[in-house]
């Protein structure tokens, strides 16, 4: 399910980023060093930032099966569905995360490196200007 | 708000009553759980069996119900999403007497101040007034507007006010009345992003100003 994040209020979408889910997001990288991953994720523009955001947040990966599942992600998806018309959000392919569920609890260390991916994206579209 | 639904039948008085109610929401109040607060605006309003209920804009589940202590409705959950507007409901039973739809960043009442201290510096000839706020440790509602109110004590209704964001300020010692004894105290509102209510006052504390030398001057 592809959207196209054009039309949405990313000013606001920066607020909320800023005064709500930075904070959940920072809470689940407790501990982790802002240095152990580097960013290989980038986005252009506003719209290509929150094409990215959504894949990561959402798209379950090989040894991160659970991210949407977290505070900061059900946010992410909370200020998506209201600030973005017609985005009706992602539906996890709930087979595919039950299959693996288990190896998620083993490699947290690669959803950690999801979220770090996340802080890095979430910076870059909140500095880029254009609404 | 919303318009209530009461129906006919054993709704009959609900009619004529005024059900209107008011919340607040304190955030990360307890560790990372919120509390939301409501109660009905007419006091006399006889709420036995009156329920509250808040949906929409909670995390894993529907709706919460508040507990009810006296005649304050009371929630304390880690459930609140921030994100969105909610609906709070009076309920008889099943059925809706009235709705308000909220949001819980729009309607929250800091924690008090705390350690109001005011420290004289004779070089310096002011007051040093210093507080502390739980806010500076929490993740969501940290910046305020704190106002500070003092006043001397034999003069009832004389308070002067400073707002700040910071929680220290300094009086010039010029501008208070010599050999006076002052009352000082401290509250705060959300100021950035977040809305709501003052906070109640912080305790108040009480300094002696120095008296006038026979160079007119104080000290």
């Amino acid at each position: 399910l592809t959207y196209n994040f054009s039309n949405c209020d990313f000013n606001k979408i920066r607020v909320e980023y800023d005064q709500i889910i930075f904070s959940d997001l920072k809470k689940y990288m407790n501990g982790t060093k802002s240095t152990q991953f580097n960013y290989n994720i980038s986005c252009n523009n506003p719209p290509d930032c929150l094409t990215e955001i959504q894949r990561v947040t959402f798209s379950p990966t090989h040894g991160c099966t659970s991210l949407h599942k977290e505070m900061f992600a059900v946010k992410t998806k909370a200020t998506l569905t209201l600030q973005c018309p017609g985005y009706s959000g992602i539906q996890i392919n709930n087979t595919q995360a039950k299959k693996n569920r288990k190896k998620r609890e083993v490699t947290t260390n690669k959803c950690l490196k999801q979220a770090s991916q996340l802080l890095g994206l979430w910076r870059r579209f909140s500095r880029i200007k254009g609404n | 708000g919303e318009s209530g639904y009461a129906q006919n039948g054993d709704l009959e008085d609900a009619e004529s009553d005024d059900y209107s109610f008011s919340c607040y929401s304190q955030l990360e109040v307890n560790g990372s759980r919120h509390s939301l607060t409501c109660a009905f605006d007419d006091l006399d309003i006889n709420s036995t069996n009156l329920e509250f209920q808040i949906c929409e804009s909670l995390v894993e589940v529907n709706c919460l119900n508040f507990n009810k202590l006296q005649e304050i409705y009371f929630i304390e959950t880690n459930k609140f999403l921030l994100i969105g507007d909610s609906k709070i409901c009076v309920k008889l039973g099943e059925k809706s007497i009235t709705c308000k739809k909220m949001n819980i960043v729009n309607i929250v009442k800091p924690e008090a101040p705390f350690d109001i201290r005011v420290i004289y510096r004779e070089g310096a000839k002011d007051f040093v007034v210093t507080f502390n706020t739980s806010h500076l440790q929490k993740m969501y509602v940290k910046n305020l507007i704190h106002n500070v109110a003092y006043r001397p004590e034999k003069d009832e209704n004389n308070w002067m006010h400073v707002n700040l964001s910071g929680t220290k300020l300094t009086l010039l010692q010029r501008k208070l009345q010599p050999d006076a004894m002052y009352e000082i105290k401290v509250r705060s509102i959300p100021s950035t992003y977040f809305e709501g209510f003052w906070s109640e006052w912080s305790p108040s504390y009480h300094f002696r100003t120095p008296e006038k030398n026979s160079a007119g001057e104080m000290g």
